[in-house]
């Protein structure tokens, strides 16, 4: 993954935007790689319109006649757990939305990585959660996303390894029966801050009418005949809204972020967009 | 109910087969995704897939095993109604004329209204899925509706039937019935007089609808053409059939336009004839009686066609001048003949001594003496009798030899066919070995009197007549029905050449039939009234009149009704209908259609 260009352009176009109020624990004890508001001096620079009037270093302005504002070492949570949904269902609606997961994984590790932290990404597969660090972030490539066991099961068996304090990052589809709520309320347990970053498909985002199908559940391997008109994709998308607004509420709830991807729009145009829109990402 | 076609139930093997398809088949291409159970289940179909499954109960498959059943029904013919009562009514009707009959007065019903009445109460009354076969009797029965079809369908034949034939044996009408009627079933004959209880079927009820009628017909009539003025001649002869007197008028027509008009009285079955002078070239005449009172229209009108001129061409080339004088004295007598050269002449008369060359259109009559030798003359027998003459030929036909002396009579050594011989002379024969038609006179007219006999004239009347028959064309032209009408159409044997076309007769303007190219063309036995024609393609080959001339038929004096029951009741059995548009099958029909039809929308809708 470290190869791959859209990763490595988006690692060096963003940073990770964390939360102003961690949910809970203590923050600061990780030095950010951007300027931030610790009060561990990092450097001075020119003052350009913009720069909060409060940094201005007047003694120095005193000295040389120029206005400069000091800089201090952004405060981040020392560790960041991206967990990414290894199931079936993430390879649904062709290769976009494996891809799109692999990348998010990479590229939220990178910046985590290079704001000092300690990135850990849980492959959620079926058996025993993977954990995998930044030097092993390559082994996303052949990530097969074979699991048939769900995030929700995972959760339930207490076979994700979830620290105390960090940052976790959680990438699935979420498209398996489960209860907002209960999975909201599991994840941001004992969490410093929680992303839920749901990456759907083009096709299951704007499903179009196919006429008579046989569906095949990728995952639970049910099956089922459907008439794919008009008011099927309409119910269904109605279904799927009413569960992304129970996730938001839910993250509100728990203070914690929600965003929903559709995979076809690429890696630079989500990151610009919409992570960035959600304060996820910003630019460095 | 029963099935006429039991076979067809095979089609319920369909019925599993369909399940199969159903159970096996995929109809819905596979689609995989994630969150299946953001479908809703409001459009969710039961369908079975290859994987076996529980059959769900779709509306395609309802409507599918519907239709197979359906299907099934149909093609096994499914037969509503009481089998065991059907019944085989075999009807015979009288196809006589007099069954034309009909009753003075404008409500009155003809005989053959009241047969066909008579049996549509019959077949009315008949149980359920009962069959008809309808006979019209004549020399040659026709199957006029069946055998065995319903009564919807024979009485729509019934419609089409006009009685017209004149009087014949009603014996193979009944023999036909009685064959299919077999054990089970009635016969039933339908007629205006009720035949002899003794000659009638033991199974057949007789049922006569006809009653006394005066009548007044043309029981005959004759055109005649004398050639030498250019003028015809007309005989018309008017018989009343009733035992009172009756007025009538005659009124014959050529193209519209009045040739003659007659009245005149009958006395009780009396009769009254006349000739009338027509000017030539009329062409056609059609001649009615009207008479008040008169039951059958039938034999009110007959159509005469003017007959043609036949010239035959005689050439005399025989060497003794008294007996040249002799024929030539009979040929200036006889009409349509004419004199020409040998070569171009129809009928040569020779000398006996030298034998014509083959020639199919030549006519030859060899005169003796047959050897000039003075010993053979010499020795040449007079005979006076008696006289063997085969009275079948028609050259003999007439001819007595009464006190006639067959002078000069000498050894015939030609290979001939007697007619007229005397002890082992032969003295009048017909040549064999030649396809000349020749006749060899094995006499001495001067040593004769043969031709100062009345058997002279007739001879050579009779030679000529023999060869103008045979010349083509029409010899007559005016025929009673059931006459059976010859012609030559070209002289010689055999047929024409298989790439000519046959010719065309016509009756009354429509083509009736097509007549094979051969030498004789015979028409046996016409059973319509009319003017017919006959064309080689586009041209007229001639053109003749057959008419109703049946005095039998024409009296109506002795029409009684009444009805004979049989004197054995056939066992009723049961009847087959195979009526493949029963309304059970036609039912079935259309709730294939519609289920065929449902099918298609529910695929349509889940398409």
């Amino acid at each position: 993954m470290l190869d791959d260009p859209e990763v490595q352009r988006a690692a060096d176009t963003y940073q990770l935007g964390l939360p102003r109020a961690p949910m809970a624990g203590r923050s600061g004890e990780l030095l950010g790689r951007g300027t931030g508001s610790s009060l561990e001096f990092q450097e001075y620079r020119e003052y350009v319109a913009g720069d909060d009037i409060r940094h201005l270093d007047w003694g120095a302005y005193a000295r040389s006649d120029t206005l400069m504002v000091r800089l201090f070492r952004e405060e981040i949570s020392p560790r960041t757990e991206i967990l990414l949904d290894a199931s079936r269902s993430m390879t649904s609606g062709g290769e976009m939305k494996p891809r799109l997961a692999r990348q998010l994984a990479a590229v939220f590790a990178m910046l985590s990585g290079r704001l000092g932290g300690r990135p850990l990404i849980v492959l959620l597969e079926d058996g025993a959660a993977v954990p995998l660090g930044l030097d092993a972030i390559d082994q996303l490539s052949h990530l097969p996303f074979s699991g048939r066991t769900t995030l929700a099961e995972l959760l339930n068996d207490h076979r994700v390894p979830l620290k105390r304090q960090a940052v976790r990052i959680v990438i699935s589809d979420f498209l398996f029966p489960h209860d907002p709520a209960a999975i909201v309320r599991r994840l941001a347990a004992d969490a410093s801050s929680l992303w839920l970053i749901q990456v759907l498909s083009g096709w299951e985002a704007a499903p179009t009418p196919l006429g008579g199908r046989r569906l095949v559940d990728i995952e639970m391997a049910g099956e089922t005949d459907l008439v794919l008109d008009r008011r099927a994709v309409e119910s269904y998308l109605q279904r799927l809204s009413d569960l992304q607004q129970e996730l938001l509420r839910n993250c509100r709830r728990a203070h914690a972020q929600f965003v929903s991807l559709v995979a076809d729009r690429g890696l630079a145009a989500l990151c610009r967009d919409d992570l960035c829109a959600s304060g996820l990402l910003r630019i460095a | 109910m029963y099935f006429a076609n039991p076979w067809g139930l095979l089609a319920l093997l369909s019925v599993p087969t369909i399940i199969a398809i159903h159970l096996y088949h995929r109809r819905f291409p596979q689609l995989v995704v994630a969150g299946l159970h953001l479908w809703t289940a409001e459009t969710q179909q039961h369908l079975a897939g290859r994987r076996r499954e529980r059959l769900p109960l779709s509306a395609s498959l309802i409507f599918e095993i519907l239709a197979a059943l359906l299907l099934s029904f149909a093609l096994a013919e499914p037969q509503i109604g009481g089998m065991s009562n059907a019944v085989h009514l075999v009807a015979i009707l009288d196809n006589s004329a007099s069954m034309a009959g009909r009753p003075e007065g404008n409500d009155a019903t003809s005989f053959r209204d009241a047969a066909v009445a008579e049996l549509e109460r019959r077949a009315e009354s008949l149980p359920r899925g009962s069959v008809v076969t309808l006979i019209l009797s004549g020399n040659r029965p026709v199957m006029l509706a069946g055998p065995a079809v319903a009564w919807s369908d024979a009485k729509t034949r019934l419609s089409d039937w006009q009685p017209h034939a004149p009087r014949h044996s009603f014996e193979a009408a009944w023999d036909l019935g009685l064959q299919l009627v077999e054990e089970s079933g009635e016969l039933l004959f339908l007629t205006d007089h009720l035949p002899e209880e003794k000659d009638t079927p033991d199974q057949m009820e007789c049922v006569s609808v006809g009653r006394r009628l005066d009548n007044v017909a043309i029981s005959a009539a004759r055109w005649a053409f004398d050639s030498g003025a250019g003028r015809g001649s007309v005989f018309v002869r008017v018989q009343n059939y009733s035992r009172d007197a009756m007025n009538f008028e005659v009124e014959a027509r050529a193209e519209q336009k009045v040739i003659f008009r007659r009245t005149g009285a009958l006395s009780g079955q009396g009769a009254s004839a006349f000739d009338v002078d027509v000017a030539g070239g009329l062409r056609e005449l059609i001649i009615e009686v009207a008479a008040k009172g008169d039951g059958l229209p039938t034999d009110n009108r007959v159509e005469l066609v003017e007959p043609q001129v036949r010239t035959v061409t005689v050439a005399i080339d025989v060497p003794q001048a008294d007996a040249a004088r002799a024929i030539l004295r009979v040929i200036d007598a006889l009409p349509d003949v004419e004199l020409g050269g040998v070569e171009s002449a129809n009928l040569v008369f020779a000398g006996a001594g030298i034998l014509p060359e083959s020639n199919p259109r030549r006519w030859w009559a060899g005169f003796g003496p047959l050897s000039h030798d003075e010993a053979v003359i010499e020795a040449a027998k007079d005979i006076a009798g008696p006289y063997l003459l085969d009275k079948r030929h028609p050259l003999v036909e007439g001819v007595i030899l009464g006190g006639v002396v067959w002078g000069g009579v000498q050894p015939l050594v030609y290979d001939t066919t007697p007619l007229i011989s005397s002890g082992n002379m032969i003295l009048l024969s017909r040549l064999n070995g030649t396809r000349t038609v020749g006749y060899v006179f094995n006499i001495d007219l001067s040593r004769s009197n043969l031709p100062e006999s009345p058997d002279w004239p007739i001879l050579l009347a009779n030679l000529v007549d023999l060869r103008r028959e045979s010349l083509p064309g029409l010899s007559r032209w005016n025929y009673r029905l059931g006459e059976d009408v010859r012609f030559r159409l070209f002289e010689g044997e055999g047929e024409a050449s298989a790439a000519a076309s046959p010719l065309t007769l016509l009756h009354d303007g429509k083509a009736n039939k097509m007549i094979a190219r051969t030498s004789l063309i015979e028409l046996p036995s016409l059973e319509d009234a009319g003017i017919y024609e006959v064309k080689d393609e586009a041209a007229s080959v001639g053109r003749f009149a057959v008419n109703f001339f049946d005095a039998e038929e024409s009296d109506l004096r002795n029409l009684v009704p009444g009805r004979r029951e049989p004197k054995a009741r056939t066992t009723t059995g049961s009847i087959a209908l195979d009526n493949p548009y029963s309304w059970a099958t036609l039912l079935a029909l259309l709730l294939i259609v519609a289920a065929v039809f449902s099918d298609w929308f529910v695929l349509k809708r889940g398409a």
